[in-house]
């Protein structure tokens, strides 16, 4: 029988219309749709944008592979025919051209060559401009090419070199690293200029000689806070709050110059943005009353008559009520880099390198709202805890490198960093240090 | 404006299976129709799982848009699209209560030994279908999933347990315990309701 009644209340439940606002609910969905499409949309275009740079870095890759080598080898064959039988390979002259460009004797030297072998190297004309034949006097540093080189001269063989300037890197870069690189003995040895030897073609592209190295990251992470209470008195604090420590949803952009020192370290300046999402659910247990109003209390009989008599009253039951508050807020952080690098693996394609350094971070205003079942549009009581901090942190990170092109990397940087400061406010009972974990994906380009 | 008016009714003259058919080449006109009509039904059962905050409206939205996504899925022959959906309803709130990790909490003996001692035959038909959607929101969070999906979904007290990741006994003691409260509440609902008849008389 008493079965009964839950069976009828769950038939009756179960066939029960409610009332709904049918139109703003409909309109709801279809906002929602429109959202997941556009979200579906900027996904594909990511991912299509993303396809767009690796197939065209990897066509400019081929075209410039299949475009050099042929033009390098006619190129020899043409001096070979116009000078001597011995030739030094396309980075030897480099060199020689170099160090005969350095007196402005051996310059005299080159117009008159120039003038003599012109007829005969086929030069278009409006290359003619930027491109120098010397004579060099071979007095450049010991290597097999450029020792087969000065035997040739010594009896009596011209040797014909030749400087192409990247004429874009130049004027971007040409006023300023250069002025660092004299001041750097290390750099002396391999100087700065861009220098693309007997490739007409790449006149105009930079040269990957250059110490310098862009980087564009972009990635996803995951943050999250260590919370640590300031004193013993306020670990109660914090287990009340029962706050539930869950991974944030972030979102990084990472942007800098990689400083080569020697080949395979390099000094990392970058600046950092990152935006996490967080949802803080709380848990309270509150006391609560139930009050019951004209609640049959006692029967009674009278005896003499026999009448029964009810007595209806107020009662309250004590008990507790569970009360759920959800917490939205967004931390967006801006950090300065300082890092160093070393290569680890260095090949044909791949390379692999580690990172460490200090970040320092600049924590922006949190902004949020707590949803509670009172008061769902209620003070932001639990952002007064954090502010604008800023303070250092520690990073950390591998580089994994792929070689696209002469000058371009496709790169892949799984990456931490800890924050060493608290983001909440002296007066909170509890210290809040941020942390990350996460994976970027990014393009490395050599200047 | 009489083409306009020509094709609503047009629409609403539809059959299920053309509704169906619409929705599952996602024509926008016919999940508006399938949800005008469904959406009552389906939004009882987000009423009994909605939380503080997952609202009920919450809940309805992100079933139909599920239902929406999944409706090739539906197969006609395993049973009716009502049933369906309210699986799906039902299911989008259990996913919630998951990701929640829903305290089973007990509340203390001696209140539930009160009702128990002043139980009486419950004519609960009495009582309108709000009054007691009303009732069962009132109970713990707990209680009210548990209630729910043995009394009003039929499920077993294994595949709620499987569902919840709780234990079959939990299941059994916090369906033992909604009851009794909820027949104690609704004890004392009778209780004013004649106390306020007797007035009136």
């Amino acid at each position: 029988m008493k079965e009964d009644i839950f069976d009828n209340i769950g038939k009756r439940l179960s066939e029960y219309s409610s009332p709904v606002d049918l139109g703003a609910e409909w309109q709801a969905i279809v906002n929602r749709q429109k959202k997941a499409q556009r979200r579906r949309r900027n996904v594909l275009l990511l991912l299509f944008l993303l396809l767009a740079i690796v197939s065209s870095s990897v066509y400019l890759y081929r075209s410039q592979s299949a475009t050099v080598a042929p033009k390098a080898s006619s190129e020899s064959e043409q001096i070979q025919t116009s000078t001597s039988p011995t030739v030094p390979q396309s980075d030897e002259r480099t060199e020689v051209a170099t160090q005969a460009n350095s007196t402005a004797a051996s310059k005299e030297q080159a117009i008159a060559s120039n003038n003599q072998h012109s007829q005969t190297n086929h030069v278009p004309p409006n290359q003619l401009s930027t491109i120098e034949l010397t004579t060099s006097n071979t007095t450049a540093k010991p290597s097999p090419a450029s020792d087969k080189a000065a035997s040739n001269s010594s009896k009596g063989g011209i040797v014909e070199t030749q400087k192409v300037s990247s004429n874009r890197s130049t004027a971007l870069f040409g006023s300023v690293l250069p002025k660092i690189a004299s001041k750097i003995p290390s750099w002396q040895e391999n100087p700065l200029p861009n220098i693309a030897v007997g490739v007409y073609d790449d006149v105009e592209k930079p040269s990957p000689k250059s110490r310098f190295q862009l980087f564009l990251y972009s990635g996803i992470a995951s943050s999250g806070q260590q919370l640590k209470a300031k004193n013993t008195a306020s670990v109660s604090y914090a287990d009340q709050r029962n706050t539930t420590e869950k991974a944030l949803e972030t979102y990084t952009f990472d942007i800098g110059l990689n400083a080569f020192v020697g080949k395979k370290s390099f000094v990392r300046l970058g600046m950092n943005y990152s935006i996490a999402y967080d949802k803080l659910s709380h848990q309270y247990n509150i006391p609560k009353t139930y009050l019951f109003e004209n609640v049959l209390l006692k029967r009674i009989t009278n005896r003499a008559t026999g009448e029964v008599e009810e007595i209806y009253g107020n009662t309250a039951i004590e008990g507790t009520q569970t009360v759920n508050t959800t917490q939205h807020n967004r931390y967006t952080t801006i950090g300065i880099d300082l890092s160093f690098g070393h290569y680890l693996l260095q090949r044909e394609r791949i390379s692999l390198a580690l990172t460490a350094g200090l970040s320092q971070n600049l924590h922006l205003k949190t902004e949020g709202k707590i949803l509670s079942p009172a008061d769902p549009d209620g003070p932001l009581q639990a952002l007064e805890e954090y502010k604008n901090s800023y303070g250092l942190g520690l990073l950390g990170g591998v580089d994994l490198d792929y070689r696209l092109t002469r000058s371009l990397l496709l790169s892949l940087r799984p990456a931490a960093s800890y924050a060493l400061f608290s983001a909440t406010e002296e007066t909170s009972p509890l210290d809040a240090n941020f942390y990350r974990f996460g994976i970027s994906l990014g393009l490395k380009y050599r200047l | 404006m009489k083409i306009v008016s020509l094709r609503l009714f047009k629409n609403r003259e539809k059959s299920l299976d053309q509704i169906l058919a619409g929705c599952r080449k996602g024509d926008a006109s016919c999940q508006e129709l399938l949800f005008q009509r469904y959406a009552p039904k389906i939004m009882t059962v987000c009423r009994r799982y909605e939380y503080p905050d997952f609202g009920a409206s919450d809940i309805l939205q992100e079933s139909f848009l599920l239902i929406f996504k999944n409706i090739s899925r539906f197969d006609p022959d395993k049973g009716s699209i009502e049933a369906w959906m309210k699986k799906i309803a039902v299911n989008t709130a259990l996913k919630v209560i998951r990701q929640r990790k829903l305290n089973f909490l007990d509340i203390e003996s001696h209140h539930i030994q009160l009702t128990a001692a002043t139980e009486n035959a419950v004519e609960e038909s009495a009582l309108s279908e709000e009054f007691l959607l009303k009732l069962i929101k009132e109970l713990p969070d707990g209680y009210r999933t548990i209630f729910n999906l043995f009394v009003v979904e039929n499920f077993s007290h294994k595949e709620i347990a499987d569902m919840l990741d709780i234990s079959v006994q939990t299941s059994k003691s916090q369906l033992s315990k909604a009851k009794k409260m909820l027949r104690m509440k609704i004890q004392m609902a009778k209780a004013t309701r004649k106390n306020k008849n007797v007035r009136n008389y």
